[in-house]
Order: structure tokens, then C-alpha cells, then sequence
């Protein structure tokens, strides 16, 4: 290699991503000039869908923004409008809720852990490639997301965009053995999210910490499902109707997806290492237990160890999930009556990828006249690409293929729900003239 | 068909629930209706669907035309017969 190498790192189309998005970092010798994480799908104007729409029908809608995390683009959109109608759902709803939103991290996380995240460690090209010399860990991971699925579908109807979510309740609930039958499944993922824990504490991570912003909700006594305030670790906290005024969504020309920034503060970071570090307190026992077994207290700094903290947060859902199905009465009735009123409501839950935000005007016929909606990965989109410019300076020395892999992998660690694809990589090589490239 | 088959009871017809069932693709195995609420169509058209007599009864249900052109206009709304249906009931 010569003193100053010029490089470009790039993957058109990155892969064991959902969605369609592209990595480029420009780079000479270790100096960055240029990062962009591109995201290049269309634009799919869900919040324009909405307007016009009676808000019960806007749980169908929303559900279908991700197949991975529905419950999420459900939740947020009836605690909003119940919010924006003035309505109190019963503590069983509550209780049936989290449920619910177990079944999803436990679905999601175990994709992402096992599937997308866990053969950049081990050096597989895929989850199929992995699956040929580690069947038990392909097959642990099957059945747990299996079990995810199952507490979705038995709850909401099916495991992809549901139909049973409702403003003030459900349009139906499971009677007290159908929730009991979950049992014997959850008592085996709990097991299995434990070893998952383990499996990903034995991992080998790079050396990379970065100086975030964290922000997550905060629940005075349990880990954040639906409720709770937004906090940070940098003293934000604030109510879901004061969002707008602390962060704004920025159009940058390299993104299909519009990017969210803390006013006056810029870049931050929602998702699994924000609620660990902002609410391991709160964690289920035997998360916590598993969390220091495998070495991890918070604040987790090296975004690399996420893989871990989703692999806590398994365990902590199927505790969580347990622990539900063992105490579970039924509500005496699924919902709540949900008049038309006009208002405006603002709901943030916790989807598996970090913070989603929704806003809706409603008007006296219970129409919606305007919707707002801001996912976890919009939000993460700017803290990607600052940890790439930090990251990629580390890889300069190596071969551009390794450097690629690795750098690809710190994207990875974010879980990026672009939407629902995965294709292989495709790279391609830029070489600044007059210079040799380290290959 | 499929609520048939399933021994349920036609949610539309005792309990005065709007449905898109009887005009809806089968395949799903009656979802909605098993719980509790109206099929909303996401299969798309079945084969010849009657959307006439449909929205002659979703109106005797009390449905404005605003509220059937909104359910026809769901995730098949660009195909022809709910197109249709959806225009019919905007132009009504």
C-alpha cells in the first residue's frame, strides 16, 4: 500500500437488511470525506393513505407499513387515537398489549440475531451458508421465532399485519386456556433466549465505542412496551405530544427516508442499546441475570454488542410473555367504546428497532385529517452513518473486501427495517487515480 | 363460504357488522369475521362478485355511501370490480 490511498467503500444493495438501501464511504487514507447511507426505495405515502379514513380503519393501514413489526405501526396508532378521543383502555387490554408486543420482539429479534446479524460474526455469506455447519443454532432460531409468531397470530389473527388490534381494546380476546396453551413454548424460549445470550456473549466484537445520545421511553415500574416518557441519557424528558418540538425530520437528498434529529443536538440512537442502557432496571430478573452473565452492564457503548442486548431483550420478552400468560383474566369486554370526537393524540411505543412516533388530527366524524409518522430507522438513519465515519477509519488497513464486510456489519447493527427485501451484495470499486487501492 | 364451513354465525346479518365477505376472495378462512369484526377485503374480488346486491344491504345496515366507497378503496382498490363499487357509491 502507498502513504495515501484513496478508496471507495460500497455495497449497492446491502444485504440481510429489510428493505432496499445501498452503503457508500469515500475515503482517503483514513480520512473520510464522504459517508451516505442511500436509501433508493420510493417513498410509500402512508400518511397521505390515512387522511380521509375513519380512525378504525387506520390500525388495517398502518399494519401494513412492516411485516416485521406490524404490532408496532399498530400500537402506536391506537394509543394515539385513543389518546386523541379521550379513552382509557381496561388494565387487561393493557396487559394483552404487551403481550402482544412480546410475541413481536421475540419474532423480530431472533430474525435479526439469528438471520441477518449472527453469520456477519461467524463469517457466512447467509443464514442457509451458517445453517449447513451450525444446524442447532438455525433450528433454535426457527423455533423461537416461531413462538413469536404464535403469540402474534393467537392474539391478533395472524402473524403478518394483523386484523384484531382495535382503538380501545381488541376486536377480540383470547379466553384464559387459549393464552395458557402458549406456556410450555415460552417456557422452552426462555431457555432458548438465555443460551441466545450466551451463544452471542461468546461472539468477538470489534473495539469501537461511540459517545451516543440514547433515547428510549422510560416506565417508572416495567421495561417499556406503550407507556412511559421519553428520556435520554443527555437529560431529555418529555411527553409523546412534545415530540415535534425536540426533533425534526430533515429531507436529505440521498435518502428516500426522511432523517430525524434532536433540535440543537443532531444524531442519536433509539432501539435495543437505548432502552438497556436507559432502563435496566426496570429488566425482568432473569434478563438482568442473563445481561451480567454475559459481561454486559449498561451504558453498552460499542454498537457491535447490540447483537447481545437484542439477545437480552428475548429473554426478557419471554419472561415478560410468561409471566402474561400465567396471570391473564379476560376483560369483561374486548374494547372500549370509541366515540367520534374531534382531537389530536400523539402516541410512542417501543417497536423491536427503537422509538415509533405517530400523530393524528381526527375530526368530529372521526375522520383523519392529518397523520404524522416516524419510524425507529428514519431516526437511526443519521447515527449510522456517524458511526460508519467514525468505523470505517479502523478498516482503512485492511483488504477492501474485509473493510466492506465489516463496515456493512456496523450498519447491521442497527437492525435497518428499510422495508422487506434481501438480495446479495453487489460491489463496486472506485479507485481515486494515480493511486493503488489496498486489495 | 368460508363462515360457513366454519360454523360461524353471519356477523353482518346478527349482529349489523359491515362485512365484504360475500364479495371477497376466500382463503383466509373467514379471519375477520371469526373475530368478531368485518371482513375489510385485503384478498381482493372474488370471481364475479355480486357488489350491487352488497352495498344494498350494507345501506338497509345503515352504511353511508362515503363509509362503502372507503371500503372498497382498501389495499384492491385499483381492481376493477372494487373500483367499480367504490365509484358507484362516490358518484351515487
Amino acid at each position: 500500500m502507498t502513504r495515501s490511498v484513496g478508496r471507495t467503500i460500497r455495497v449497492d444493495t446491502l444485504a440481510r437488511v429489510e428493505g432496499e438501501g445501498a452503503m457508500l464511504i469515500k475515503m482517503s487514507g483514513t480520512r473520510v470525506s464522504d459517508v451516505k447511507l442511500r436509501i433508493y426505495e420510493p417513498p410509500r405515502f402512508f400518511e397521505a393513505f390515512l387522511r380521509g379514513r375513519h380512525f378504525s380503519e387506520v390500525a388495517d393501514i398502518t399494519a401494513r407499513i412492516c411485516g416485521i413489526c406490524p404490532i408496532a405501526y399498530q400500537m402506536s396508532a391506537v394509543h394515539a387515537i385513543e389518546r386523541a378521543l379521550g379513552i382509557q383502555i381496561s388494565p387487561e387490554v393493557r396487559m394483552l398489549r404487551r403481550l402482544f408486543y412480546c410475541g413481536e420482539w421475540i419474532e423480530s429479534h431472533s430474525l435479526h440475531v439469528y438471520m441477518l446479524h449472527a453469520p456477519d460474526f461467524l463469517g457466512y455469506q447467509d443464514a442457509i451458508a451458517m445453517a449447513k455447519d451450525h444446524p442447532e443454532i438455525a433450528k433454535r432460531a426457527l423455533r423461537l421465532k416461531k413462538i413469536g409468531n404464535r403469540i402474534v397470530s393467537l392474539l391478533g389473527g395472524r402473524e403478518i399485519h394483523p386484523i384484531s388490534a382495535a382503538v380501545g381494546g381488541f376486536h377480540k380476546v383470547p379466553d384464559k386456556n387459549r393464552l395458557r396453551e402458549l406456556e410450555e413454548d415460552l417456557k422452552w424460549a426462555l431457555d432458548a433466549s438465555i443460551e441466545t445470550v450466551r451463544f452471542t456473549a461468546g461472539l468477538e466484537f470489534p473495539d469501537f465505542e461511540q459517545d451516543y445520545e440514547f433515547v428510549a421511553l422510560r416506565h417508572p415500574g416495567e421495561y417499556p412496551f406503550n407507556e412511559g416518557r421519553l428520556v435520554s441519557n443527555r437529560g431529555l424528558d418529555i411527553d409523546a405530544a412534545e415530540y415535534e418540538d425536540h426533533f425534526i425530520e430533515q429531507h436529505v437528498k440521498h435518502s428516500n427516508a426522511l432523517h430525524s434529529v434532536l433540535r440543537g443536538r443532531g444524531a442519536y440512537l433509539v432501539g435495543p442499546m437505548a432502552r438497556f442502557n436507559l432502563n435496566f432496571d426496570t429488566l425482568s430478573e432473569v434478563a438482568r441475570q442473563a445481561a451480567s452473565d454475559a459481561g454486559l452492564k449498561p451504558p453498552v457503548k460499542n454498537p457491535f454488542r447490540s447483537i447481545i442486548v437484542r439477545a437480552v431483550e428475548i429473554a426478557f420478552a419471554c419472561a415478560e410473555a410468561l409471566r402474561i400468560v400465567r396471570e391473564y383474566e379476560p376483560p369483561s369486554l374486548p374494547r372500549v367504546e370509541a366515540p367520534n370526537r374531534p382531537g389530536v393524540g400523539y402516541a410512542i411505543t417501543e417497536a423491536p428497532r427503537g422509538i415509533l412516533y405517530h400523530r393524528y388530527a381526527v375530526d368530529e366524524a372521526g375522520l383523519i385529517v392529518t397523520a404524522k409518522i416516524v419510524p425507529p430507522t428514519s431516526q437511526n438513519q443519521k447515527q449510522i452513518e456517524d458511526d460508519l465515519r467514525q468505523f470505517a477509519p479502523r478498516v482503512a488497513n485492511r483488504s477492501l473486501e474485509d473493510a466492506t464486510w465489516q463496515c456493512e456489519q456496523a450498519i447491521r447493527n442497527y437492525d435497518p427495517c428499510i422495508s422487506c427485501a434481501t438480495h446479495f451484495l453487489k460491489l463496486t470499486v472506485e479507485q481515486e487515480i494515480g493511486q493503488e487501492v489496498g486489495q | 363460504m368460508e363462515c360457513k364451513r366454519k360454523g360461524n354465525v353471519c356477523i353482518s346479518v346478527a349482529k349489523g357488522i359491515p362485512c365484504l365477505g360475500p364479495v371477497t376472495h376466500a382463503g383466509c378462512g373467514a379471519l375477520c369475521p371469526s373475530f368478531d369484526r368485518g371482513c375489510y377485503g385485503c384478498y381482493g374480488p372474488m370471481e364475479s362478485p355480486n357488489t350491487e346486491s352488497l352495498t344494498a344491504q350494507l345501506r338497509i345496515l345503515g352504511q353511508s355511501d362515503n363509509e362503502m366507497m372507503r371500503a372498497f378503496r382498501g389495499f384492491n382498490a385499483w381492481s376493477w370490480e372494487f373500483r367499480k363499487a367504490s365509484e358507484e357509491c362516490e358518484h351515487k
